[in-house]
């Protein structure tokens, strides 16, 4: 399983030089006609060389992966958690959104316990928040 | 360089605000050290921004300070609970667990104490003495040497750092291809923006590194988590005297192996890519090679503890030799240093001992005091350091998370760097999952803009005929060492394939 996944993200990588080459830099780089080195000069050696080096990666297997796909799915929960909370601070500001965040994780790790739980999830952010915006004189969302 | 400006940089060290900045920086350090988890390197990251507002030679203090004080304090959850805070820090549990558990935790911890700082000691006195005159050699270096140097660079990182050269050279790969976002060197013309202009200026270096070291690790660590607390072991309030402390005999018992790891450390450090993992390793295993008692290796000899913890402390000043002289990055945690000299609008590389000299002879100042408090810090707050082992992951991760937001949020003024952090904290846990060293990633992505413009400088001076290297020897010499470093890479592991498929079948 671990072997084809290897192979797989070779093929990946290599398949993403081609889509980078043939799609995204022409369609995301300026056309200029002069100069040794163009814009699109080394974006292109990058999607050759992946394209290689995933061509490799692919056939003959190098390295080893470690997706355990039970981890990968808490590690996808932990991001969206995250970009959730980003997006309330970015509407309600940093304090409601770290608060969010710190208790929600700590609650899905496990932690009960009430005075854990407020050190991390209401001094922590409490304290984060008065470093940055009064003493260092910072903005914060 | 003249002496009153070396006097003078050291003058400006020197002052009580510094040393309260390098002494708040090396508790922070050992702090986080004794963290398992959160290693010098995530704490440099999330720290930086919090370091803007100051001046930058207190800033640049308590960075080195915090960086110090890390690889100290990497060795307390290694010693004391067998779980290193560090990766550089494995070896030292090898022979200070074992030591611990015999009933003497504070010898163990004290030794690595006082083997760290000796080995810090050793390479800071050779950076301070050999990174200047580097500099001038540097100095004497065009586009075309840079140029040369970084390929050199490359060939040597990814080869070093990850478990297979294709997925260290697609991890450079990578890295070269972020640095190209935004307006490309020679022309000024916009590249993959894709309707963000605030992609114009490239992806931000804080976003792109706090991401990819700090927030892709605490995702890893949050979802690999079973319990919400780690048990500590408890140091016994009535050890003997002579085991709560290392005396001279024993110090003075351990100066060869000590002297061995801080050369190993520092010849190592300057070296680009080698991390202090591999030179605490090759220390432990020299020392044990060279004792007379190879058999008490791994049961508690204060020999191994010593030999660990001097070399892995003497990567840390090496590691600037490189930075200083001609403005690469040693490691990860050199890197991130150059992101806070360039954001107090410093340029690191050979030209800084001319325009920064009075800063750079500060910043040696600041790394001696460090030595010291970092001596005095871990003598007096050991017992708080081991308490805090035992602080419950689930607050640990939960605050780091929020730092690192809060830090991004200052570096960058707003929610979009944020964004990008955590996309490459998403980049950061797939590449290391599947095997692509993140650090190989981050190093090529610092390095692709000064790559991408020494190319475009040296193809003009060379008029595009290749041929033309012949009128720089040394570009010419570096490409070569470029070539013979990557193929003896390619053999090198091949052999070490065979070994261990020999050894598979032996056992």
């Amino acid at each position: 399983m671990l072997n084809i996944l290897n192979r797989l993200q070779g093929a990946v990588v290599a398949l993403g030089g081609v889509v980078l080459y043939f799609f995204v830099i022409p369609h995301h780089t300026e056309v200029v006609d002069y100069g040794w080195v163009r814009p699109q000069t080394l974006p292109a050696i990058c999607a050759v060389a992946l394209v290689l080096f995933g061509t490799i990666d692919a056939l003959f297997l190098t390295g080893g992966v470690s997706l355990p796909s039970s981890e990968a799915a808490r590690a996808a929960l932990f991001v969206v958690l995250t970009g959730g909370a980003l997006f309330a601070m970015d509407r309600l500001g940093y304090l409601a959104g770290a608060f969010a965040l710190a208790l929600l994780v700590m609650l899905t790790v496990g932690e009960r316990r009430p005075g854990w739980i407020a050190l991390g999830a209401l001094a922590a952010p409490a304290v984060v928040w008065s470093i940055a915006v009064p003493l260092l004189g910072r903005t914060l969302p | 360089m003249d002496f009153a400006t070396i006097i003078a940089g050291l003058g400006d060290a020197l002052t009580p605000l510094n040393l309260l900045f390098v002494v708040a920086g090396v508790a922070a350090g050992q702090l986080v050290g004794a963290l398992p988890g959160i290693g010098p390197v995530m704490a440099i990251a999330i720290a930086i921004p919090f370091t803007f507002v100051f001046d930058p030679l207190p800033a640049i203090a308590f960075l080195i300070g915090v960086m110090k004080g890390g690889l100290y304090g990497g060795a307390i959850p290694a010693i004391l609970v067998n779980t290193p805070g560090t990766p550089d820090a494995a070896a030292t549990a090898l022979d200070g667990h074992p030591l611990a558990a015999k009933g003497k935790p504070l010898k163990a911890t004290k030794m690595a104490l006082f083997a760290s700082v000796t080995g810090d000691t050793f390479s800071d006195i050779v950076l301070i003495t050999v990174s200047a005159p580097l500099a001038v050699l540097a100095l004497k270096m065009g586009p075309v040497e840079t140029c040369s140097l970084i390929v050199l660079a490359f060939a040597v990182m990814s080869g070093l750092v990850g478990q297979s050269l294709t997925k260290g050279l697609i991890a450079a790969v990578f890295g070269l291809l972020c640095a190209t976002v935004g307006l490309d060197p020679e022309h000024g013309t916009p590249r993959f923006y894709f309707g963000h202009f605030e992609l114009f200026d490239g992806l931000p270096l804080v976003s792109v590194a706090i991401g990819t070291l700090a927030v892709s690790e605490i995702f890893r660590r949050l979802a690999g988590m079973t319990m919400a607390i780690r048990a500590a072991i408890e140091i016994p309030d009535t050890q003997a005297p002579e085991d709560r402390r290392v005396s001279w005999a024993e110090y003075w018992e351990c100066r060869f192996t000590m002297a061995r790891g801080a050369l190993i450390g520092t010849v190592l450090g300057a070296i680009p890519g080698i991390g202090s993992t591999a030179a605490a390793f090759m220390s432990y295993a020299a020392a044990r090679e060279a004792s007379k008692d190879p058999d008490s290796f791994g049961k508690g000899n204060i020999q191994g503890i010593a030999a660990t913890e001097s070399a892995n402390s003497a990567v840390m000043g090496a590691n600037l030799i490189p930075l200083l002289a001609i403005g690469i990055p040693g490691s990860v945690s050199a890197a991130l240093l150059i992101s806070a000299f360039k954001t107090h609008g410093i340029q690191p590389g050979p030209l800084m001992f001319e325009q920064q000299g009075r800063l750079i002879y500060g910043l040696f100042g600041a790394m001696i005091m460090a030595n010291a408090c970092n001596l005095a810090v871990g003598q007096f707050s050991l017992r708080f350091w081991s308490r805090i082992v035992s602080a419950p992951e689930s607050l640990i991760f939960s605050v780091s998370l929020i730092l690192c937001i809060a830090g991004v949020y200052m570096a960058t003024g707003g929610m979009f760097g944020v964004a990008i952090m955590l996309i490459f904290g998403v980049v950061g846990y797939v590449m290391t999952s599947l095997g692509y060293p993140a650090v190989v990633f981050l190093i090529a992505f610092f390095l692709g803009g000064q790559f991408e413009q020494s190319l475009s400088q040296t193809l003009v001076i060379l008029n595009g005929d290749v041929m033309a290297l012949i009128h720089f020897p040394i570009a010419l010499a570096l490409l070569v060492l470029s070539a013979v470093t990557a193929g003896w890479l390619v053999r090198r592991r091949d052999r070490r394939r065979a070994s261990s498929s020999t050894d598979e079948t032996v056992f």
